[in-house]
């Protein structure tokens, strides 16, 4: 392992301790109602996340491009933005608080999950040259942390729901707030997703004269979008809420994982190349 | 009219709609449209697929998009979109312009008359929308309102304009080797246009000059360009050149670079039915010095005969900037192979009853050449459904009425139109600044 790629890792490792910390400080604090242990773990996880940003920006030096060629940087980036949007969305709106408990493993498993690649040096292809790749695939990161958060509090109804519920599920909001923040990530993440697709659109236009391709990434993102159309219309319209609401939602969540990390296995276009 | 209205305005069909327009897509995803795949790969799928290649063929589900099913389901959407749009849109204004009673919502008292408690609510960002009978109305984010219309409006835009651009476009495809011409009138490599887009044909010849590349130290294509000269006559030459992520336009022609590159080789051949001819081979750039690239072509020998080709841009096979290149012809026939010949430049020599010489070899690249219209309408779509959209759900609007009381104080009731749990602490919020205000008085 070459100089660069070793402090790469050891920063890596470094904020993957922060947020181990953070994240067993945070599960103490929520299910013991630890006030103290539960403002560390933000304090943890906001020094993991120094830590991790200056991973990548040191990283981007290196290899010259942003954090979207590789499975490591995909996942790492990913989980970076997760926690960075997180932590805004509590000053924003403190009534997110309890969703760090679903947040914060989640963002240790994506950077633990990026630390099984090789994080190699990956060249840069030429249509990659775009600002407006950069917004493309920064949307789809935002949109990625806010379905996080709203995945979060679907758990958490469908987790409060159940017949035997823990005590520390009590101290959560009432069901139907719960309810209501799940719909309301879920309209935030509908729209960065779209926006996403949008600005992907432009940069395909910029690039190759096409806006739209069909390809399998490209439709499957749209397939998604949809869903995520349906559900929003199904609880606007249909007053769908509760738990048929919560395990639709899961399953938008799935397809928003299997649109970003799985359909880019499927063939031999330009999206191929980011995560494989 | 009005029949036709709910029905496009109902719920079950505005569901409906999605969901079939969903069914759709996922099927055209899951079964291969003929569009991006090539003949043979669709054959080997339906001979894979033999029941689904049935209902394929019967039902057309191999060219969904072009069925005439999809754009049944797309007008549907569309005539459900604009009747939706429209509906929003008067709502919209109604809300923002109309004095409305608030029947609803969460009520303080207050000892402050109605005009300082108004101050006190616009200094919060509350805008005045209407006042009636001394009724105050105020609301935040007004242009909350306008989300869902604008976010309507903006698909109706950009399926109006893909529709356009789908129907209008003209697209060709050209794989010029260095120093070729291309006349307006020859065929295209490749040619896509719309159903009512006349054949596209360029305003004058155009030659490719030289193709230029370079690649990363792990041999991935760091850049390609090309310089082409326009021969628009009377002895006038344009030279231009097009790199990827930056567009010619000639003659409101968009050209790209494509990604795509390679050797050509000129290749004499002579055998049974064919007398000393010359065909072009191109093959598409190595991924690594080592490895070759391969090409096959079917129609250079006739006579069932498969002429197959591989070549090294280094006959040494060790980099990318060394270019002497070594071509190996294979030819099969009957599905065996005849035998393979190693050519370099000036070489020759004979697989079976061929013989083939080498005369030359030059780089080529693939420009693709646009003619559109209607981006702009589709860019705007987009611009107006990210408006509607951010509207939509990060600033739903909070209403608020202040009514005088008759000892000198007044009653404030406030509401947010959406998301309601999520903005109880600025109902608190507004009660704490008004108390503070009764206190300091």
């Amino acid at each position: 392992m070459d100089r660069q790629t070793a402090a790469y890792v050891l920063l890596t490792w470094l904020a993957v301790f922060c947020y181990v910390v953070g994240t067993i400080t945070n599960t103490v604090g929520v299910i013991f109602e630890k006030k103290r242990a539960e403002r560390g773990s933000y304090g943890a996880a906001l020094v993991g996340l120094a830590l991790h940003g200056a991973a990548l920006l040191y990283w981007w030096q290196v290899v010259g491009h942003g954090p979207y060629m590789a499975p490591s940087e995909v996942l790492s980036s990913d989980a970076w933005i997760t926690m960075a949007l997180f932590l805004f969305f509590l000053r924003v709106y403190p009534r997110v608080k309890p969703a760090s408990i679903i947040v914060f493993p989640a963002v240790f498993l994506m950077i633990a999950l990026s630390t099984m690649y090789n994080p190699g040096i990956r060249s840069l292809p030429p249509t990659f040259g775009s600002i407006w790749l950069v917004f493309h695939i920064a949307f789809y990161k935002i949109s990625l942390a806010t379905l996080v958060v709203a995945l979060a509090f679907s758990l958490f109804y469908l987790k409060k729901g159940a017949r035997s519920s823990a005590p520390w599920l009590e101290r959560l909001p009432e069901p139907a707030s719960l309810d209501l923040y799940a719909y309301r990530f879920a309209g935030f993440g509908f729209i960065f997703w779209g926006i996403a697709m949008l600005a992907g659109s432009i940069w395909a236009y910029k690039s190759w004269g096409r806006y739209w391709g069909w390809d399998p990434v490209e439709t499957w993102s749209l397939i998604t979008w949809l869903i995520f159309g349906v559900y929003l219309h199904m609880r606007r319209f249909f007053r769908l809420s509760g738990t048929r609401a919560a395990w639709f939602f899961v399953f938008c969540f799935v397809m928003a994982l299997v649109s970003l990390f799985v359909t880019s296995h499927m063939g031999s276009s330009i999206h191929a190349e980011y995560f494989k | 009219m009005n029949s036709i209205k709910r029905f496009f305005l109902s719920r079950i069909t505005v569901l409906c709609l999605i969901c079939l327009a969903l069914a759709a897509i996922t099927l055209a995803a899951l079964v291969p449209q003929s569009f991006m795949t090539s003949p043979a790969d669709m054959e080997t799928w339906q001979a894979a697929h033999p029941l689904l290649g049935r209902w394929s063929d019967s039902l057309g589900l191999h060219r969904i998009y072009t069925h005439p099913g999809f754009a049944f389901i797309l007008a549907g959407v569309v005539m459900s979109l604009a009747f939706s749009t429209w509906e929003q849109f008067m709502k919209a204004w109604r809300l923002s312009f109309a004095r409305r009673e608030m029947a609803d919502g969460a009520i303080l008292r207050t000892a402050l008359a109605g005009d300082l408690a108004t101050k006190r609510l616009r200094s919060q960002g509350y805008l005045p929308v209407g006042e009636n009978a001394g009724v105050s109305y105020l609301v935040r984010h007004p242009w909350g309102y306008w989300g869902n219309s604008l976010f309507h409006l903006g698909m109706v835009l950009v399926i109006a304009a893909s529709l356009l651009v789908a129907l209008t476009q003209q697209r060709g495809v050209l794989q010029l080797g260095e120093a070729e011409t291309h006349e307006p009138t020859a065929p295209w490599t490749d040619e896509e246009k719309g159903l009512l887009a006349r054949n596209f044909t360029l305003p004058c010849p155009i030659r490719l000059d030289r193709v230029t590349y370079s690649f990363w130290p792990n041999h991935g294509v760091k850049e390609v360009a090309s310089t082409l000269t326009f021969l628009p006559g009377n002895n006038v030459e344009d030279v231009r050149s097009v790199h990827i992520n930056s567009i010619l336009t000639y003659q409101g022609i968009r050209i790209y670079q494509g990604m795509e590159f390679g050797h050509a080789f000129y290749v004499e051949v002579e055998g049974p039915g064919i007398r000393k001819e010359v065909f072009q081979l191109m093959l598409e750039r190595q991924k690594a010095p080592e490895f070759p690239s391969y090409n096959r072509f079917r129609n250079v020998l006739g006579n069932d005969a498969l002429l197959r080709a591989k070549y090294y841009v280094d006959a040494e096979k060790k980099s990318f900037a060394r270019v002497d290149p070594l071509l190996v012809l294979r030819v099969d026939q009957g599905g065996r192979e005849v035998g393979q010949l190693p050519l370099q430049i000036g070489g020759e020599g004979s697989i079976g009853p061929y013989r083939f010489r080498l005369i030359r070899f030059s780089p080529w690249s693939r420009l693709i050449f646009v003619n559109l219209s209607g981006m702009p309408g589709v860019f705007l779509g987009f611009l107006v459904i990210c408006l509607g959209g951010i509207f939509h759900y990060f600033t739903p609007p909070r209403e608020v009425m202040v009514c005088p009381c008759p000892d000198g104080g007044s009653e404030i009731r406030w509401r947010a139109t959406r998301f309601a749990t999520f903005y109880t602490d600025e109902f608190a919020a507004i009660r704490a600044s008004l108390e503070a205000e009764e206190r300091n008085g």
